[in-house]
């Protein structure tokens, strides 16, 4: 017995139709934690290297952590990994809701499919009993549409992941979709399920998990909440959610605008935290065990019709919103809406609708091959857009291939403000005047995803000396000072560290990063539950053990692999900001190329990227050192 | 006026040296905004501050408050 965990991996070959049940290995437990050190670690030892990302041979994995499913607060995160269909390397991305605590209540902390099911499927597990059953009357529905009706037909108590169109049609950034509005949007982890013809998993668990001291975890779990109650951040934060940084990230001229083109727009205070309570909110909606529900279901009306839908939180609001220049909230939640029923991530779907209508307004992509006029500031041209990728009609079939690939192919010049890193759309933040959190951007494990490091506020602290009245001014006269490049690693590492820690452990890293909940709630429950008394420190360790291995895996998997994928978008390196508080700024080679050096050496990886043998071996990664020299791709340092 | 003014860990975070927690005397006609220039906190750093337990802007008047918290990010979306 492993207290904390379920104790079980569950394995399905669909090829085959084969299960088998393994026991979680007590080594595993100990050395990667759980979730994302769980993938991590499953797709080094198991994906076949090269393997074709929508091939049978690729892995699909969902992973909890020791924490999740515990009484303590926000206890219900799940991480999902693959080999990713966006960038060809390393995948992973997590989602809310209650999935993972109900896979462990089945008995399984890990849940590894491989192979192809011969048909479109629906894959339910209950407790120990595993079913395939045939799907092909689901194939064609919407994620939510698909949900409610498994929730209809199998009842309340499963929880339910599901795929849309998208996801069936090998959309390199499909979603997975939950409880009728979380996503695992990145990495496309949706097109490899949908791969593998699974249009759905539903899990009902009604077992228990063993705790190391029972009574010490439920007063300690008690502790937490009443802890997280009185934070002042808990009035403050939790009634807009993630939407209630838009201001701020507009006032300090972070927000991406008409495909990033500009860092700042007036039109912000439409599309915020406070127009969400105002026009769309009819009620909060929280994950398993959250004490702060940042989610907020709503009602949309807009000329296209009205919807019911969770969001939009910030990423959603940035990309779907400012960037396509959508200044209505409750359009943008009938983009959301649209997006979640396709099975869409928004992030990248905004940055690829952008992109396309520059392409059109530069007369790069003309209305023949669109299939309409599209214009920025109109959702009929962005929804246009979504429906044709989603079914790879017309201009979709280019688009599904995301930015990267579709900017390639476009080329005339395109490429330059396609923007992604590795091939993965960036998300909500611009930062040609962040060059810290640029840097967390360029070496994202698995590309342009701010979810890995969050270092906005240390670029800004900067250069706070000089510029004291942005708010007195609204951003308009105001601007930021040139930031120094230099010394910017370090932050970004410790974030790398920080950050997906929450994701080995299964748990919403929300309450300690936006409410100040102190690290030593965290160990004290992972002591209690696990039996395992890991400081925090030694946690941090292993995350960064994690950190090497998936660079080393994105290594193995992409030829050539290296400083190259590292780099920014032409735009930030090339197009000073037109408006705004980083007006005039932008950031040279030169500076991009002091910001990855700096990292490669502190990080111990060679000049080119790539960890070295010696690094590898300090964090307890020595056959991932000997596997790496075998395939001649670690550093030589 | 004394106003006890809360300096949250997501700002402290980025600036270490700031207090948890100070006391200051401050007229109440003075905004938010001048009120965390008293104190040595960077505006462009906060994201919203909380006025007796109520969400306010930084351009809002300090008014009869007592307890003034200011909030940070560190998590983004
Ligand atoms: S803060 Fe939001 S994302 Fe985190 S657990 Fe709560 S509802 Fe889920």
């Amino acid at each position: 017995m492993l207290p904390g965990y379920a104790g079980t991996i569950l394995r399905i070959d669909l090829t085959q139709d084969k299960i088998a049940k393994q026991p979680l290995p007590a080594e595993m437990a100990h050395s990667f934690i759980g979730g994302r050190g769980f993938v991590a670690k499953t797709l080094f030892d198991e994906l076949p290297p090269q393997a074709d990302p929508l091939g049978p041979e690729n892995l699909f994995i969902a992973a909890s952590g020791p924490m999740s499913g515990h009484f303590m607060p926000a206890s219900g995160k799940t991480h999902f990994g693959c080999k990713s269909p966006a960038t060809g390397g390393y995948g992973d991305s997590n989602l809310g809701g209650h999935f993972g605590p109900s896979l462990k209540y089945a008995g399984y902390d890990m849940l590894i499919l491989t192979g192809r099911a011969p048909q479109a499927s629906l894959l339910v597990i209950e407790d120990e009993r595993i079913a395939l059953k045939p799907a092909g009357d689901l194939w064609g529905m919407g994620s939510i549409a698909t949900e409610a009706r498994l929730k209809a037909e199998l009842g309340d108590a499963y929880q339910i992941l599901t795929i849309g169109p998208a996801g069936e049609n090998g959309v390199v950034y499909a979603c997975i979709t939950h409880d009728f509005g979380r996503q695992a949007g990145r990495v496309g982890i949706g097109a490899v399920l949908g791969s593998k013809n699974i249009k759905a998993i539903a899990v009902k668990g009604t077992g228990s998990i063993p705790v190391a001291d029972p009574k010490a975890a439920l007063t300690e779990g008690l502790n937490a909440f009443q802890a997280i109650r009185t934070k002042p951040g808990f009035t403050g934060w939790t009634p807009e959610g993630t939407a209630g940084i838009t201001d701020w990230i507009n006032r300090v001229g972070a927000f991406p605008t008409r495909n990033f083109q500009t860092s700042y727009w007036d039109q912000h205070t439409q599309i915020n935290g406070a127009a969400i309570l105002r026009e769309l909110k009819i009620t909060d909606k929280g994950c398993y065990c959250c004490p702060t529900p940042c989610g907020k279901y709503g009602k949309a009306r807009t000329g296209l019709g009205d919807v019911y839908v969770e969001g939009p939180e910030f990423e959603t609001i940035s990309l779907l919103g400012s960037n396509c220049l959508i200044g209505e909230i409750s359009e943008i939640a009938y983009a959301n809406y649209v997006c979640d029923e396709l099975g869409l991530d928004t992030i990248s779907a905004g940055v690829v609708c952008s992109w396309a209508i520059e392409c059109y307004e530069k007369g790069l992509l003309d209305r023949e091959t669109i299939g309409r006029d599209v214009q920025f500031g109109d959702l009929a041209s962005v929804v246009h857009l979504l429906e044709c990728i989603s079914r790879r009609e017309g201009i979709g079939d280019l688009l599904a291939h995301g930015v990267k690939t579709a900017a390639q192919k476009v080329g005339q010049g395109s490429e330059a403000f396609a923007i992604h890193v590795k091939g993965l759309e960036w998300s909500g933040y611009e930062c040609r005047n962040a060059p810290g959190m640029m840097l967390a951007y360029m070496t994202s494990d698995i590309g342009a995803h701010h979810a890995r490091a969050w270092v906005l506020g240390h670029d800004l602290a900067g250069s706070s000396g000089s510029v004291h009245d942005l708010i007195a001014s609204k951003g308009k006269r105001e601007r930021l000072p040139k930031s120094e490049v230099t010394g910017r690693a370090a932050n970004v590492i410790a974030s790398q560290h920080l950050r997906p820690l929450f994701d080995l452990l299964g748990i919403c890293r929300l309450q300690f990063m936006e409410l100040g909940f102190e690290v030593e709630h965290y160990e004290r429950l992972f002591a209690v539950i696990t039996g395992n008394p890991l400081s925090w420190d030694d946690m941090l360790a292993v995350s960064e053990k994690v950190w090497h291995l998936t660079r080393s895996i994105s290594a193995r998997e992409l030829q050539g692999f290296g400083r190259a994928w590292d780099y920014p978008p032409e735009r930030f390196m090339a197009e000073p900001i037109p408006d705004g508080p980083n007006e005039g700024h932008c950031i040279s080679r030169a500076e991009i190329d002091i910001l990855l050096d700096e990292y490669y050496d502190l990080r111990g990886w060679d000049r080119n990227g790539l960890p070295t043998a010696a690094t590898l071996e300090r964090c307890g990664l020595k056959a991932v050192a000997r596997t790496m020299a075998t395939w001649a791709c670690h550093g030589d340092g | 006026m004394a106003v006890s003014i809360h300096i949250a860990d997501t700002i402290r975070s980025v600036v270490p040296a700031l207090p948890k927690q100070v006391t200051v005397e401050i007229s109440k006609e003075k905004t938010l905004h001048e009120a965390a220039l008293e104190v040595g906190v960077p505006p462009v750093l906060i994201v919203f501050a909380i006025v007796d337990g109520v969400r306010k802007a930084l351009d809002e008047p300090v008014g009869e408050s007592a307890q003034v918290h200011f909030y940070g990010t560190m998590a983004g979306g």
